[in-house]
């Protein structure tokens, strides 16, 4: 049967929407996510060592038996940072789409065991997509739900336009800043202009990348909390005084990786900022400062690099040591992308560009935003230029979008259906969902 | 020519929010279109234009498509078909070898999907 069935009272729909930093889940029509787990897991080696024995053993008795223990995945943000041996950290996005299927799929069970507590079987389930994900992805998912999870009824809807409609508006110029890229798609009555899609890779993590730089070339060591044993109060600027923790695993690299980006985040979170219009050295110089101390009880006070990091965001000159090739600054992503759109749909893009992205709220984006592109268009166009005002809305503004979308009365006709999907196969995506 | 009819009579009776349709060549001749009430306006000079179209697929978003002296944007294009919208009507154009199939429907946004169905059955 197709979504007819479905009221919107009835049965509640799941709206999954996977990210390249955090993976939102719940019930459609509850106003946030009930899970925001980090897109990454540990996997963790199995003890080299027993695979030898059994090879020994093997070799010597001539019998078949090599049993390899499986690896062992952990997930969630408390599972993650605990050190082990032989644990690496893996995402599985990469260029905003899933790529990794084997840990998607060990996420996906994770949030239907541990977050939702439901059975995937008896719940719809919307899922998100980026304005630019390959056909051979979307049909892969399809097939994952329906096939290995069993779902009644699935949808995939762009993160674009759902960012729309969490705004109570059905178009628009959607500026997305996230954690590896940036994006800008136009919408125009609930639907994403694909052609008019322009992104680029500057997002959060190139401007941790950048902070770290900067604090590598004041001398200043990060280092990650799980080494730190315990640390003693230190004057402003005065060398950190700090004991190690004592029997350590032996952390892979990756897992040292990011956890010193954990501190660089939470650093990046607290201290930067934007310029309102374009960088003055002197507003620069001038600025108040803002402490921030390291995990290790190192304190600085911050002044002019706050504004230097997240100025590559807009102007590439700032960029330090890493290649601009490839590289748009925003303003200019979102003129070229409404000037590739259709010249009569400009004006409503202009007058509806909303911001969304958890990179967004670095201080004083929206502002810098509105000022570039006022600079940008044609005088005579109304410009503006709107963000929501809560970190939550911000980050989630794709999963409230497809949780209002999922329990629209109107929308309940439009669930791709298993039964649609055993006649068709996973085609069916590419016709049902636009 | 009467055969072509049977397509349409199939394609309107597959959406009821299918108003108007037509089939024409790839060169803007009218092979079969809807009669009477329902006649589908569009004139010989505008079905050429809308045919070559199709040549530069990707580029339609940019510029939208007219018909029946109607502006449409193009929010969508897939290999071989153009969807469009204004308001609260739109269409759907799909071209198989040597013809296109053109269906003008008028609704909201939920009856895309028949209508794009009924396309890809006649297809």
């Amino acid at each position: 049967m197709s979504g007819g069935i479905y009221g919107g009272d009835d049965v509640s729909g799941l709206v999954f929407d996977a990210g390249s930093h955090t993976f939102r889940v719940g019930f459609a029509g509850e106003e946030y996510p009930k899970g925001d787990t980090p897109s990454f897991v540990a996997i963790q080696e199995p003890e080299p060592d027993e695979d030898v024995e059994m090879k020994e053993n093997a070799e010597k008795k001539t019998s078949n038996v090599h049993v390899k223990r499986d690896k062992n995945v952990f997930i969630g943000t408390t599972k993650i940072i605990v050190p082990r041996a032989r644990t690496n950290i893996q995402g599985f996005m990469k260029d905003g789409m899933i790529d990794d299927w084997d840990i998607f799929e060990n996420l996906v069970e994770y949030n239907y065991n541990n977050i939702l507590y439901s059975n995937p079987q008896e719940h719809p389930v919307l899922f998100t997509e980026s304005a630019w994900n390959e056909r051979s992805k979307r049909e892969r998912l399809t097939e994952l739900m329906f096939e290995k999870f069993q779902v009644p009824a699935f949808f995939l809807s762009k993160n674009a336009v759902l960012t729309t409609f969490s705004n109570g508006r059905t178009g628009g110029l959607i500026v997305d800043s996230g954690a590896t890229h940036t994006s800008v798609v136009p919408v125009h009555d609930g639907y994403a202009v694909t052609n008019a899609v322009v992104r680029s890779p500057l997002g959060g993590d190139l401007i941790t990348e950048q902070l770290d730089k900067m604090l590598a070339e004041q001398g200043i060591d990060v280092v990650p909390t799980y080494k730190i044993a315990s640390k003693e109060e230190v004057e402003e600027s005065q060398p950190p005084r700090w004991t190690p923790k004592k029997n350590l695993p032996a952390v892979t690299e990756s897992y040292d990786k990011f956890m010193r980006k954990q501190v660089l985040e939470d650093m990046s979170a607290s201290i930067l900022q934007l310029c309102d219009a374009t960088i003055d050295l002197e507003y620069a110089d001038k600025l108040p400062s803002t402490p921030y101390s390291l995990p290790n009880g190192f304190t600085k006070e911050f002044m002019a690099e706050r504004i230097k990091v997240p100025e590559c965001l807009f102007d590439l000159k700032y960029l330090k040591n890493t290649a601009s090739t490839g590289l748009m600054p925003v303003a200019q992503m979102a003129a070229a992308a409404a000037g590739m759109s259709d010249i009569d749909i400009r004006p409503s893009l202009y007058s509806a560009v909303t911001l969304t992205g958890g990179n967004s709220l670095i201080l004083g984006f929206a502002e810098r935003l509105n000022h570039e592109l006022a600079m940008k268009c044609p005088p005579t166009i109304k410009l503006r230029v709107s963000a929501a005002p809560t970190s939550t809305e911000r980050r989630f503004s794709a999963w409230i979008g497809g949780s209002i979308l999922a329990s629209l009365g109107s929308f309940q006709q439009m669930w791709i259906g298993k039964s649609e999907y055993e006649e068709t196969g996973r085609i069916i995506v590419d016709k049902k969902c636009p | 020519m009467s055969g072509w009819d049977a397509y349409i009579a199939l394609l309107t009776g597959r959406s009821p929010a299918i108003k108007r349709a037509a089939i024409i060549g790839t060169d803007g001749s009218v092979w079969t279109r809807t009669a009477d009430a329902n006649a589908f306006r569009a004139s010989e000079a505008e079905l050429k234009k809308f045919a070559a179209l199709f040549k530069d697929i990707n580029s339609v978003p940019s510029t939208g498509a007219d018909l029946e002296d109607v502006h449409f944007i193009v929010p969508r294009t897939e290999e071989n078909l153009i969807f469009g919208k204004k308001d609260k009507s739109g269409f759907f154009a799909a071209k198989i070898k040597t013809a296109i199939i053109i269906a003008i429907y008028e609704g909201e946004n939920e009856v895309t999907a028949s209508v794009r169905t009924g396309i890809l059955i006649v297809m």
